[in-house]
C-alpha cells in the first residue's frame, strides 16, 4: 500500500469517524437520559438532510449551505421536543416503556420516512457541497468540503459536551440521566429536560443528516445505514461517558475504511456486527464503558 | 389433584370453534386470487406475532431476531429446495429444525445479557445473518433475493391451482398448529415455568426453574412455527428475499403483537385480521397508508397499552354489567311482587354512598336486626327469618351491589369488606335504626364484623 492510499484512506476514515460521532452521540445522550433506543433517530437524519436541501433550493453557495444546517437544526430541534411528548411521555412510568418506546419510535420512523417519500418523492437528491477544490494530504488529493465537515462535526461535538459538563441545563440533562427520582426532588423539570434531550438528539441527527446528504446522495430510506452504523458504534463504546461513542466512532469509521480496501467489501458489516456480539457478551457496558449509567 | 383455577372464567372454545368455521368456510365465499392472498398473508402475521408473544409476552425476552426464524425457513426452503434439490415436503420440514438451531445459537448471548442489551444483541444478530445472506450471493441470490423456488404439490395437485385453494387450507393449518402448539404450551409446567422466570426470576430459580434451561426452551419453542411458516412462504410466494430482514416487516409484526396485546395467545391473532384488513382497504393511498398506519400504532399505544383483547374483554365485562343492570332493574319493576310473596314485605331502593341498594325493612319492635347475605346471594335468603322474628323485632336486610335486585356498583370501589361496612352503616342512618344487632351470613360476616370493628353504634 503506498502512502498515498493510506493517506487517502486515513481522510475517508477520519471523515466518516466525524459523521458516525455525532450520529452516535444523538443516540447515546437518549439513551442515557431515558434508557430507551430511538428507532426514528435514522428517519431523523434523513428528515434533516432534506429540509436542509429545500432551503437550499432558495440560496446557493456556503451561505446557503450553512442556513440549511442552521434551519434544519433549528426545526428538528422543535420536532424532536415535540416527540417526546407524543412518544414517551404518555407512559413514562409504564412497565413496558422500553418495549413500547420501540414500537412508537419504530411507527414514527415509519411516518417520517413516508412524509418524505409524499412531500420530496422517491428520487435521489444531493446538497451541492459548497466548497468545492481540494487540497494536498500527504501526497494525495482531499475534498475541502470533507475537512470542513469534519471540522464542524468536531465543533458540534465540543459544543455538545460543553454544553453539558459547563451549563446548568446540561448538568441538569446529566442529573436527570444519572438519578431521575433525585433530579425530581431536587425541583427540576424532568419532562421538560427529557424533552430537551431529545430535541438535542433530533438537533445532532438533523446535522449529521445534512453532512451526509452533501456527501452522497439522499433518498428517504437514507438514515437505514446510519442507523444500524451508530448502533453498532454506541455498543462499541458503551454510554459511560459522553466521549466513549466519540472514541469508539473513528474506530469503526477507520476500520469500515480499511476493510473495505483490505476485505470483499460485503464482508465489512458482517465482521462489524460480529464485532458488536462479541463486545456484548464480554464487555456490554462498552470497550470504554464502566458499569454505570451517567452521561 | 390437577390444579384448574376456576376463576380465570372464559367463554369456552365457542369463539375459537366458530371462527375457525368461518376460516374454513371463507374460500368458498371469496374466490378472487387476490382476497385469497390476503386471507393467506393474515396467517403468515398471525403466526409470526403469536409465536412472538411466547417469547416477549411470556416470556419477557425482547428478541428483535424473531423475524430471523422466519427468514431462516424461507431461505432454508429456498436453498434445500432448489439448489440441493431436496424434496419440498422434507424441505419444508427442514425449515424449523434449522430455526430451532438459530434459536439455540440465539440463546448464548441471550442468556447472558439483560433489558436493552437483549433488545441490541438480537438485532445484532439478525443483521449479522442479514449480512451472511447478502454477501453469499451463489446460494441466496444475494440483494435481488432467490426466484423460481420449487412449489409444493400433493401427488402431481397443485397448491396454488383452483386460486390457492391448497396453499389457503395449509396456512389454515399452520394457524391452528401453531395456536394449539402455543394454548397447551402455556398451559403446560413448561408454561408456568416460563411465566414465573418473567414474573419473578429469582423466587422462581430458588424454587428449581433452571433460568439457562428454560429460556432456551422458551426461544426454541417460539421459532418452531415461524421457521415452518417461512418455508410456507417461500413455497407460496417462489421467492425469497432480504427485505424480510427489514425494518418495516418488523415494525408490522411487532405492532400486530402490541396492539393484539402482549401475554394472551388470540390478540395478535385478532391483531393480525385487523391490521392486515386495514392495510389492505387503505391499499390505494400509497405512501399516506404507512402513515395513517404508524399514526394508528402511536394512538393504540398511547391510549391504550393493553391492546385490543384487553380492549375486547374490557368491551365484554361492559356488556355483561349492563346486561345484568337491566336485568336488575327489569326483576324490580316486574317481579316485585314474587319477593313481595317470599318476604312479606314490598323492597325499595336506599341510596347510599356506595350507589343505591333494595332494601327490606318490616317488622315491630325496639331492636332492630339486619341482616347480611353472602357472596353470590341475594336478601331473599333469609325469607324464614323474616317469618320467625316479624313479631319480636324490627327486620331490615338489604341486596348487597350487583346482588339480588341491587344495580351493578363501580368495580373499583364497591366490591369490598370496608364498602359494605359503609353500606351497613349508611342504612343504620338514613333508615334511623339506632343500634341494631347485624347478623352476618359468610361474606356479609365480614362485613358485619368490619362495621363492628369500626366502632359504630
Amino acid at each position: 500500500m503506498t502512502l498515498e492510499t493510506f493517506a487517502f484512506l486515513l481522510a475517508s476514515g477520519l471523515v466518516l469517524g466525524g459523521l458516525y460521532a455525532l450520529m452516535a452521540s444523538g443516540l447515546a445522550v437518549v439513551w442515557t437520559t431515558l434508557g430507551v433506543f430511538n428507532f426514528a433517530h435514522g428517519a431523523m437524519i434523513a428528515l434533516g438532510a432534506y429540509i436542509a436541501w429545500q432551503v437550499t433550493q432558495y440560496t446557493t453557495g456556503g451561505a446557503g449551505f450553512l442556513l440549511g444546517a442552521g434551519v434544519s437544526v433549528a426545526i428538528m430541534f422543535c420536532l424532536g421536543f415535540a416527540m417526546h411528548y407524543v412518544l414517551v411521555k404518555p407512559f413514562e412510568l409504564h412497565a413496558n416503556l422500553v418495549l413500547l418506546a420501540v414500537i412508537t419510535t419504530l411507527a414514527a420512523a415509519s411516518i417520517m420516512e413516508n412524509a418524505i417519500l409524499l412531500s420530496w418523492g422517491p428520487r435521489d437528491k444531493q446538497i451541492a457541497p459548497p466548497f468545492t477544490g481540494n487540497i494536498e494530504f500527504l501526497g494525495t488529493a482531499i475534498g475541502i468540503h470533507d475537512f470542513v465537515i469534519l471540522a464542524i462535526a468536531l465543533a458540534a461535538l465540543l459544543a455538545l459536551a460543553l454544553f453539558l459538563r459547563r451549563t446548568t441545563a446540561g448538568r441538569a440533562l446529566r442529573a436527570v440521566a444519572q438519578n431521575r427520582e433525585a433530579a425530581e426532588l431536587m425541583g427540576f423539570n424532568v419532562s421538560r429536560l427529557v424533552a430537551m434531550t431529545i430535541g438535542l438528539s433530533a438537533a445532532t441527527a438533523a446535522l449529521a443528516g445534512v453532512f451526509v446528504g452533501s456527501l452522497r446522495f439522499i433518498s428517504p430510506t437514507v438514515g437505514t445505514d446510519p442507523l444500524m452504523k451508530s448502533l453498532i458504534v454506541v455498543i462499541l463504546g458503551g454510554v459511560t461517558r459522553f466521549t466513549s461513542p466519540i472514541y469508539a466512532a473513528f474506530i469503526v469509521g477507520l476500520a469500515e475504511a480499511f476493510s473495505a480496501y483490505f476485505l470483499v467489501l460485503y464482508w465489512a458489516p458482517a465482521v462489524l456486527f460480529a464485532m458488536m456480539i462479541i463486545v456484548l457478551l464480554i464487555k456490554p457496558e462498552g470497550l470504554f464503558g464502566r458499569r454505570t449509567r451517567t452521561l | 389433584m390437577k390444579y384448574a383455577p376456576s376463576f380465570q372464567r372464559t367463554n369456552g372454545f365457542w369463539p375459537v370453534v366458530i371462527a375457525l368455521c368461518i376460516a374454513a368456510a371463507l374460500p368458498f365465499f371469496f374466490t378472487e386470487t387476490h382476497i385469497r392472498h390476503i386471507l393467506i398473508l393474515i396467517f403468515v402475521y398471525a403466526i409470526l406475532a403469536s409465536n412472538w408473544d411466547l417469547s416477549l409476552g411470556y416470556g419477557g425476552i425482547v428478541n428483535f431476531a424473531h423475524i430471523a426464524f422466519f427468514a431462516i425457513g424461507l431461505y432454508t426452503y429456498g436453498i434445500a429446495a432448489k439448489i440441493i434439490g431436496l424434496d419440498p415436503w422434507l424441505a419444508l420440514l427442514l425449515a424449523p429444525v434449522l430455526a430451532i438451531a438459530f434459536a439455540a445459537l440465539l440463546a448464548i448471548p441471550v442468556l447472558r445479557l439483560e433489558g436493552i442489551y437483549v433488545i441490541l444483541v438480537t438485532i445484532a444478530a439478525a443483521q449479522l445473518l442479514f449480512q451472511l445472506v447478502v454477501s453469499q450471493g451463489d446460494f441466496t441470490g444475494g440483494t435481488s433475493g432467490m426466484v423460481l423456488i420449487p412449489r409444493l404439490e400433493i401427488v402431481g395437485y397443485r397448491l396454488s391451482s383452483d386460486g390457492r385453494i391448497g396453499y389457503y387450507y395449509l396456512s389454515l393449518l399452520l394457524v391452528v398448529f401453531s395456536t394449539v402448539f402455543l394454548y397447551k404450551l402455556e398451559r403446560s409446567a413448561l408454561g408456568r415455568a416460563i411465566k414465573a422466570l418473567r414474573d419473578n426470576k429469582y423466587y422462581a430459580i430458588s424454587r428449581g426453574v433452571s433460568e439457562g434451561r428454560i429460556r432456551l426452551l422458551t426461544l426454541c419453542a417460539s421459532a418452531i412455527f415461524p421457521g415452518l411458516a417461512g418455508a410456507f412462504y417461500g413455497a407460496y410466494l417462489r421467492i425469497a428475499s432480504p427485505d424480510v430482514f427489514g425494518l418495516g416487516f418488523l415494525t408490522i409484526t411487532l405492532s400486530i403483537l402490541l396492539l393484539g396485546g402482549i401475554s394472551t395467545i388470540w390478540g395478535p391473532l385478532i391483531a393480525a385480521v385487523v391490521i392486515t384488513a386495514f392495510a389492505e382497504i387503505l391499499a390505494d393511498y400509497g405512501a399516506s397508508r404507512s402513515i395513517i398506519i404508524a399514526a394508528m400504532i402511536i394512538a393504540v399505544v398511547v391510549v391504550y397499552p393493553g391492546g385490543l383483547y384487553a380492549a375486547m374483554q374490557e368491551i365484554w365485562g361492559l356488556g355483561t354489567r349492563l346486561r345484568t343492570n337491566v336485568t336488575a332493574a327489569w326483576r324490580r319493576r316486574f317481579q316485585a311482587s314474587l319477593r313481595q310473596e317470599a318476604m312479606g314485605v314490598k323492597d325499595h331502593l336506599v341510596e347510599t354512598r356506595h350507589g343505591p341498594v333494595s332494601v327490606c325493612d318490616t317488622g315491630n319492635g325496639d331492636q332492630t336486626i339486619i341482616f347480611v347475605h353472602g357472596n353470590s346471594s341475594c336478601k331473599e335468603v333469609f325469607r324464614r327469618q323474616f317469618d320467625e322474628f316479624a313479631g319480636q323485632y324490627r327486620l331490615v336486610t338489604f341486596d348487597l351491589p350487583g346482588h339480588g335486585v341491587s344495580p351493578n356498583g363501580n368495580p373499583d370501589e364497591d366490591y369490598a369488606v370496608e364498602a359494605y361496612a359503609e353500606i351497613i352503616r349508611n342504612l343504620v342512618d338514613s333508615l334511623d335504626l339506632k343500634t341494631p344487632i347485624v347478623f352476618g351470613w359468610s361474606l356479609g360476616g365480614y362485613a358485619a364484623l368490619e362495621y363492628a370493628a369500626r366502632g359504630t353504634p
